[in-house]
């Protein structure tokens, strides 16, 4: 193919590309394309993605603070005033449990079936003396106005046992948490991603336009923290993008005197990450974030072959030539990266399936670019470049004995660990560890949100569902009662069965009966003949209303409470009942294992996440120890011939261990960012050996592997050091690993991977 | 002549105007000087849409920091007790609590009283347009809400008393019934 067919095929293929992505482009960032689609318990997957994209996620915890309590609470009413009036935008404002309209609400009508009440003359007379002492404590006349339709507060009753258990205190009105007031805010349950960006950005602007003074307000929850961490993300690549460059700039303007091969360099790499998000596009219909962050990050290595090409092209020498001589050591090295790739394929998790393909297809079109198009671009073009020496070889004996130095010292640090690796899923998270703290505390003091214990029920049909649920709940009912548990929340106290509802109508008196009652009931105390009649209406009227259905919720204000623990999915009705409190986990799992109803449908979300990365990291370390022993095999297959390629291996997988010694030194677990960004290292760590071990076997003269070698590994190494400062632990995840396995590989290729000093090359 | 007169006649109008302020003043010293004490009372709620005349008896505390307690002895046991912006009502079914911030029109009528016993006159004057009268020892302020969302609940509440003490307190509700309380000392 001549050059101009060459340049001209890219050029098309370019262009279609950076087209097709203008138009089809879906970057998404749903968390569950990182849990494992192959989980053989369906229930755990919903569990899990409840844990990620639960009714919590749409949630703003909202902590304004640096003010008096008079103006916090001042702060925090208006506020919610505010917010109330964009019902498009935000579901429910909430800053306190009280209320004063009740009797507004849909459910209120449905009191009577939704929680017990009892009618008879004693229990009504302790309910109007009860209303009296409100009447003559001072109660406000709302209340009192209320009482008239519900002396016996069944519906407060109701709501009490269906609100979150906040420990917050009560100032002025208003939660407050220490020194800060608190709210709550719902964000439409249909937003997506910008139009939670939004509503954020509406709060922040709310507060602004009320806050005179310099009170500070502090959000939090998943959709905050996923906003911060995109711009924590994005201010990171941000840099280190700038901070690449200006390296890079320097390193071409003053090694290889050329700002023309820094251009082929960036292109070279661009065009990798273009042809690598097409056809990702094309084949899983959409990117996801982490994937295409990630892969954008690992196809560093990508640079590394133009500038192989670069260092080995003279004044003498063209860059044909050049890719000619190098083309073996190139081949293998790109081999070996997509070898390590490959081991992401088929492990069950969708996003790393992606990240892999994405990986690979770079990879590739990096290879193709720098050996058909990067030697056309260079046609004519001299190089004149400062020369990189050979270093001091190394006689066979010191090689041997420091090859066993560096991979057995760090097996044996690594062995005597314990708890080596990190399971917790929330490593998934790219949260800083402080705003996960923030998070962590305010659900707590609202109770919303915790998922630690679940124990979920599921039917294709809802009262089925409901009716298990209570039937579960009546056991926990038992937990509680012996004080192994504080509390529950199921749905069974917020939408009864049909049964139940079916008899609490049942139970209730008619009209002539609750009328007599009442007479007898308020005998000696002060209330008119009459005072009670829309408290008898509301009984009689309740008998001719259909039952209440899941759906008549979409107009109270429980909505977002019952869509929490009670959803439909695939076709099922899941019903999540929620244990708090537990007093002692060991007795809690003792009662659990006597159960066969708890038994059957008890979940530890956090022990079933774990499981799942523990057995992905056991997976993926055995396809990555595998994918070395593979090489390693290869390895020894083409030392048959040669036998100085035996010492290709040793770098990488001694790069491959300190790295990972390094983190446990630091007192980190390993986790599945440390073993992904191992695969950056493999791919560096071959490539280094490999032109290291292709080296010129005389000490002292110029090299033109170790200058390219040398090259790649200073701009690595810069960049990813920068990145491991980032206040983004998984992007710190990958500095410091990548990072140590880098300069790892590259001082241990330099030495064991090139030429053994003979008493040949001696003289 | 008729110059001397309009003199004679603002000199008597602005001496007449500082004297009321000096007494006003006097009146709400007297009050928050002796405001810390326990009393008896007496509340009579005229009859409403839903009760007949209810008659409330027990005895009350002030505190110094303007927190009252009230604990009722008839028609049933229970107690009332405020401190700060929360209402709390304790009988034998436990304790309820409510924010009186949540409920500016209750928290209007308690805070008159609170005011007054605490002195706080500009804290009056800023929700309340006062008028008072004197007769001897004794005196009897009226106040009146400004904000109209107050005066669709309540249209008045009047104090009486002698010296620092408060003997009467009537409330006057827009809807007709009132709240009458008579303060005893304790008896020994």
């Amino acid at each position: 193919m001549t050059s101009i067919y060459k340049n001209i095929l890219f050029f098309v293929a370019v262009t279609i590309s950076a087209l097709y992505l203008h138009d089809n482009l879906i970057v998404v960032s749903n968390i569950e394309q990182f849990m494992p689609s192959n989980i053989q318990d369906k229930n755990v997957k919903i569990l899990i993605n409840q844990s990620q994209k639960g009714s919590f996620a749409n949630t703003i915890l909202v902590q304004i603070s640096d003010s008096n309590e008079r103006e916090l609470s001042k702060l925090s009413r208006e506020l919610k005033l505010n917010l109330e009036k964009k019902a498009n935008i935000f579901d429910s404002v909430v800053n306190s449990l009280e209320r004063d309209n009740f009797e507004d609400d849909i459910l209120f009508k449905y009191r009577y079936l939704l929680h017990d009440s009892n009618f008879d003359i004693e229990s009504l007379h302790v309910s109007f003396n009860q209303f009296l002492n409100s009447f003559t404590g001072n109660a406000p006349s709302e209340f009192i106005d209320y009482l008239l339709s519900d002396p016996q507060r069944v519906f407060i009753d109701y709501l009490s046992l269906n609100q979150p258990k906040a420990s917050v205190m009560m100032k002025n009105g208003v939660w407050f948490l220490e020194d800060s007031a608190l709210l709550m805010v719902k964000i439409n349950r249909k937003s997506d991603l910008s139009q939670k960006d939004v509503a954020i950005s509406i709060i922040k602007k709310e507060f602004t336009s009320i806050n005179p003074n310099n009170a500070k307000l502090l959000l939090s929850g998943p959709s905050v923290v996923a906003t911060e961490s995109r711009i924590n993300i994005k201010n990171t690549i941000q840099y280190v993008s700038v901070a690449l460059s200006v390296v890079m700039f320097f390193v071409f303007v003053f090694v290889y005197r050329s700002p023309y091969l820094l251009i082929l360099a960036a292109g070279t790499l661009l065009t990798a990450i273009l042809i690598a998000m097409t056809l990702t596009q094309l084949i899983f219909s959409q990117i996801h974030g982490i994937a295409l962050a990630f892969g954008i990050t690992t196809l560093g290595v990508c640079l590394d072959y133009p500038l192989h090409i670069f260092s080995n092209t003279s004044a003498t020498i063209s860059a044909k030539t050049a890719v000619k001589k190098i083309f073996t050591p190139l081949k293998i090295g790109v081999l070996t990266s997509i070898l390590a790739y490959s081991s992401l394929l088929g492990t069950g998790f969708d996003g790393f399936t992606q990240l892999a393909v994405f990986s690979i297809i770079g990879l590739l079109s990096a290879f193709i670019v720098s050996i058909y198009l990067v030697p056309e671009w260079m046609q004519g073009y001299k190089i004149n470049k400062r020369e990189v020496l050979t270093g001091r070889l190394l006689p066979l004996m010191p090689k041997i004995l420091i090859s066993l130095l560096i991979v057995l010292l760090p097996v044996s640090y690594l062995s005597y660990q314990d708890g080596l690796f990190d399971v917790d899923i929330s490593q998934l998270n790219p949260a800083s560890a402080e705003s996960k703290k923030v998070d962590s505390k305010l659900r707590s003091a609202l109770g919303v949100g915790e998922i630690g214990h679940i124990f979920l029920i599921s039917n294709q049909n809802l009262d089925i569902t409901l009716k298990k649920s209570h039937e579960v709940e009546q056991e926990l009912t038992k937990l509680v009662d012996k004080n192994i548990i504080k509390d529950f929340t199921g749905v069974s106290s917020l939408l009864p069965s049909k049964k139940m509802q079916e008899q609490r109508l049942e139970g209730l008196p008619s009209k002539q009966t609750l009328q007599n009652n009442i007479t007898l009931a308020i005998s000696g105390l002060p209330f008119k003949k009459g005072a009670f009649d829309d408290f008898v209406s509301d009984v009689e009227n309740v008998k001719t209303m259909p039952l209440l259905v899941q759906k008549d919720f979409e107009m109270s204000f429980m909505k977002n409470k019952l869509q929490s623990i009670l959803f439909h999915q695939d076709d099922n009705w899941y019903s999540l009942i929620r244990v708090s409190g537990i007093k002692d986990v060991s007795l809690f799992n003792k009662k659990v294992d006597s159960s066969n109803i708890l038994k059957n449908t008890y979940y530890s979300v956090t022990v079933e996440a774990s499981n799942i990365m523990g057995a992905y990291l056991k997976e993926t370390w055995f396809r990555l120890i595998t994918m070395l022993a593979l090489i390693f095999i290869a390895v020894l297959w083409f030392a048959r011939t040669n036998k100085r390629r035996i010492w290709i291996f040793i770098p990488v997988i001694s790069g491959v261990l300190i790295s990972l010694s390094f983190q446990v030194f630091l007192g980190n677990s390993i986790n599945i960012f440390h073993l992904l960004s191992l695969l950056l290292v493999v791919g560096l760590g071959f490539d280094y050996s490999l032109f290291f071990n292709y080296e010129s076997t005389k000490s002292g003269v110029p090299s033109n592997s170790a200058h390219a070698v040398t090259i790649s590994a200073i701009t690595t190494i810069i960049t990813f050091a920068i990145l491991s400062f980032s206040d983004v632990s998984i992007l710190s995840s990958i500095g410091q690993i990548v990072v140590v396995g880098v300069l790892s590989c590259f001082v241990i290729s330099k030495f064991i991977s090139t030429p053994t000093l003979t008493s040949v090359n001696r003289i | 002549m008729r110059r001397t007169s309009l003199s004679m006649l603002l000199v008597i109008f602005f001496s007449g105007n500082s004297y009321s302020v000096l007494d006003i003043d006097n009146v709400f010293k007297m009050i928050a000087k002796n405001s810390v004490k326990t009393l008896e009372f007496v509340e009579t709620h005229s009859e409403t849409l839903f009760t007949e005349e209810v008659t409330v008896t027990g005895r009350v505390s002030f505190s110094a920091n303007g927190s009252m307690s009230k604990y009722i002895e008839t028609p049933s046991r229970s107690e009332v007790h405020i401190v700060g912006d929360t209402l709390s009502l304790i009988d034998n079914k436990g304790v309820r609590s409510v924010s009186l911030d949540n409920y500016p029109i209750l928290s209007s009528s308690i805070n008159a009283v609170k005011w007054i016993l605490l002195g706080e006159k500009n804290k009056i004057s800023n929700n309340y347009s006062i008028n008072y009268s004197l007769k001897g020892d004794y005196w009897t302020i009226n106040l009146k809400p400004i904000k109209k969302q107050e005066l669709l609940q309540v249209l008045s509440i009047s104090i009486q008393g002698k010296d620092g003490n408060i003997d009467l307190i009537t409330l006057l509700k827009a809807n007709g019934s009132s709240v009458k309380t008579i303060f005893n000392s304790l008896k020994k």
